[in-house]
């Protein structure tokens, strides 16, 4: 972003365009650490957990019409750019099993394990993935992020956190349906009770066509178009996604990383030359060629773009999803 | 002029067991003849017409049919008095892969239920002599029961929705059709495969138990096409299987509870999502309450299973077995034979704590009348395994028949006075029509929908 900054200041380069460009630096793209921020949305301090939504809610976006950043990648191409291709979205969970403490070894009888009410709740989630559609690219990871107090006390407080996945809105409500019955059934099993929240999340990926188009021929001319690629279907989601319901918007990828995969622990940037500068300069031309001429490719990128929703659409669907409840079945 | 000396009943014993020993090799060969011929409960079509054919000929004609294929044959003393029972269960357990296995259904008498046949014919022989006739007062009776292994859930399901059967197993079936209202008390030996040199082991108790005849229903989908169409019934019952598993840590040792089944049914293809599983289950504890206490959960296990896949469930919970209650003065009366018979080293006594684990349905018997259910340890192997066999048939079956028809003798000697006495000091848990009453209340077929 400050490579494209630095390049559009160039002598000679903003008064030969139209409009404006807004460099916009927004936190909390990762969705994680969902009880600490379900603890700031409950005291008031943001409503959503993402940052890009929360910018949209609080107006940042209201004056902007086209967005776009690039993401860099330990995907192929290592020397190179992927444009295009869709993210999933997500809504996310943080789940609690209240159960009943006793001493495991001496009164287990007495005891109800919430840690077994979560263990299989995880198996009925497990058991279900045989009913998700290839095409709906479904996601459910939960992860444990409390698991009981000691080893000789029958787990009386266990939490979950999950992501629910999917290329559609559709396919993320039917699984969160489906998850909610394996949550649900966790609790049921051993006698436990499960409080369920579920919190927006981020709405699938849908670059725009046109932008693509652009961006992706800035980036042929840096680095030459075998090394541009075109991607498919991502099972990743990125709070960018929510942007292209609203607005055109793209979200491409740039190597110049190297590891086993974006998130784990040997994930590094290798070439900052690619990652930072070549990213920055095909993002600047983009812009470049958007404003340029009385900016008549971004008008007519917004022309023809079709949102998916309003913002205020946005954010009825959003908040739609919002639910904290209870269940002992 | 003929005197008629009166016998003591060291003479009418001495009879009796001349008679069994007379009948040895024709009671050891049946018994063996129904090992070759093992039939699943509420089938013993065979077992029963080799049985009554021989209590007929014992000089017992029994009345046949009673709850499908059980029989009762009376013999009447010579004065008045009550009637004590003899016992023996017709039916097979199935082990396929036992040397004795019938090749279709798999049946074998794994559990040695042939020769309590053999005993029971041998009672009734020894019981026949004109000593014991004119002796005793009151009736001896034996019975044969059918199905006192509670299996085959379905079939007997189906038998009681189509009216042939009220309760699921031979001797609770017979009690509710009446057939031991006019027994006052009973007992029978059961085989064991125990390491004891003893050869009879008195005492102990056994689980209680409810039988659950469950269905996961889903819905069938091409499972490589559509299986996002289907639900998954499969599924749904290996997650209540494993829920169920996560129970067990909160089950008290002194309970000795366990919770086992078997799927009958599974699914029909395996490119199909499969729409019907059916398990049947036992949930067996020390006490009816514990073992309500863990149904109940062990039952939101399988709601839990549906509810995760979106199925949907029928559970029939159908009343299993009563703990049994040996009576102890009946216990002593056996034992007091079999020591005098065989002497003090043929005699094991166990606790009334002590359970094995397994249940019976002597135990709702020993509920309503004063019961006997000792064991006698002629087998190898492990009961229900494919390696249970009866390795001393002159103990299973002779000496069986000879401690019991004794113990009838003494029962039934100086015009029935013990037996008159168990009768006057026992305390039935409850009366036969609560018993019946309280059986019948406890079969529930629960519906519930997960999805």
């Amino acid at each position: 972003m400050l490579a494209a900054a630095i390049g559009l200041q160039a002598p000679g380069v903003l008064e030969s365009l139209s409009g404006s460009v807004t460099l916009m630096v927004v936190p909390a793209e990762e969705y994680v650490e969902i009880e600490w921020r379900n603890e700031q949305r409950m005291a008031g301090r943001i409503e959503f957990l993402g940052g890009k939504p929360e910018f949209v809610r609080l107006g940042e976006l209201d004056d902007v019409d086209i967005c776009m950043m690039t993401h860099v990648t330990t995907e192929n191409p290592h020397d190179g750019f992927g444009v295009g291709g869709t993210n999933t979205g997500l809504v996310a969970k943080f789940i609690k099993y209240v159960g009943v403490k006793s001493h495991a070894g001496g009164a287990p009888h007495l005891g109800i394990n919430a840690l077994n009410a979560a263990h299989m709740a995880i198996a009925g989630i497990h058991a279900q993935r045989e009913t998700y559609r290839d095409e709906d690219m479904v996601r459910i990871h939960p992860i444990i992020t409390r698991g009981g107090s000691v080893v000789n006390v029958v787990p009386d407080d266990v939490r979950m956190e999950t992501f629910v996945r999917g290329s559609s809105i559709n396919a993320i409500r039917s699984a969160n349906e489906k998850v909610d019955r394996a949550l649900r059934s966790g609790a049921l099993a051993v006698g436990a009770r499960v409080e369920i929240t579920t919190l927006p999340g981020y709405l699938p990926l849908a670059p725009d066509e046109n932008l693509t188009a652009l961006h992706r021929a800035n980036a042929e001319a840096l680095v030459g178009s075998d090394r541009v690629h075109e991607f498919g279907r991502r099972g990743g989601s990125t709070d960018m996604g929510d942007l292209t319901q609203l607005m055109p918007g793209i979200h491409p990828y740039v190597g110049g990383a190297v590891g086993r995969s974006n998130h784990a622990e040997d994930m590094v940037v290798d070439d900052y030359n690619l990652a930072v500068l070549d990213a920055g300069k095909a993002m600047a031309m983009t812009v470049v060629d958007l404003l340029s001429n009385g900016a008549s490719e971004g008008i007519r990128v917004i022309s023809e773009h079709k949102p998916a929703m309003t913002k205020d659409e946005y954010l009825i669907l959003q908040r739609a999803f919002l639910s904290e409840r209870s269940y002992t079945e | 002029m003929s005197t008629v000396r009166e016998l003591n009943r060291i003479e009418v014993k001495a009879a009796v067991r001349r008679a069994i020993e007379g009948s040895a090799d024709e009671i050891v060969r049946l018994a063996r003849d129904i090992y070759e011929h093992p039939e699943p409960g509420f089938t013993e079509e065979r077992t029963a017409k080799v049985v009554a054919e021989a209590l007929t000929k014992a000089g017992v004609k029994p009345e046949t049919g009673i709850a499908i294929t059980g029989m009762k044959g009376l013999r009447t003393f010579n004065g008045e008095g009550p009637t004590v029972a003899v016992i023996g269960e017709l039916d097979a357990v199935k082990a396929p892969g036992h040397p004795g296995a019938d090749m279709t259904t798999g049946a074998a008498h794994a559990c040695g239920h042939h020769s309590q046949l053999g005993a029971l014919i041998g009672a009734a022989i020894g019981l026949g002599v004109p000593e014991a006739a004119s002796t005793l007062s009151g009736r001896a009776a034996f019975i044969a029961t059918p199905a006192e292994e509670f299996i085959d859930v379905e079939m007997r399901w189906g038998l009681r929705e189509s009216g042939r059967l009220g309760l699921l197993s031979g001797k609770q079936e017979m009690i509710r059709l009446g057939a031991f209202d006019d027994i006052d008390m009973a007992m029978m030996i059961h085989t064991s495969s125990s390491k004891a040199q003893r050869r009879f082991i008195v005492g102990g108790t056994s689980n209680a138990h409810v039988v659950h005849y469950v269905r996961f229903l889903g819905k069938a989908a091409h499972a490589g096409g559509a299986p996002h169409q289907g639900v998954n019934a499969l599924q749904a019952a290996m997650l209540a299987l494993s829920a169920i598993n996560t129970q067990r840590e909160t089950f008290e040792a002194e309970n000795q509870t366990r919770v086992h089944g078997i799927i009958t049914r599974g699914g029909v293809a395996t490119n199909a999502v499969p729409a019907e599983v059916v398990y049947e289950g036992r949930v067996r504890g020390r006490t009816m309450a514990a073992v309500d206490n863990i149904a109940a959960r062990v039952e939101d296990c399988y709601r839990a299973g549906a509810l995760a896949m979106g199925a949907n469930l029928e559970i029939v919970s159908i009343p299993g077995y009563l703990p049994l209650d040996n009576n102890k003065d009946l216990a002593r009366v056996f034992t007091e034979n079999v020591v005098t018979e065989f002497g003090e080293d043929a005699l094991m006594t166990q606790a009334d704590t002590v359970n094995a684990g397994g249940s019976t349905d002597m135990g709702d018997l020993s509920q309503i009348m004063p019961a006997l259910h000792p064991y006698v340890a002629a087998a190898d192997g492990t009961g229900h395994g494919i390696d249970y066999v009866i390795a001393d048939y002159r103990r299973a079956v002779v000496d069986s028949a000879i401690s019991m028809a004794l113990t009838v003798v003494d029962l039934l000697s100086d015009n029935a006075g013990e037996a008159r006495g168990i009768i006057d000091s026992n305390k039935p848990s409850m009366t036969r029509s609560e018993y019946v009453q309280s059986q019948t209340d406890r079969l529930r077929k629960i519906e519930y929908r997960g999805g």
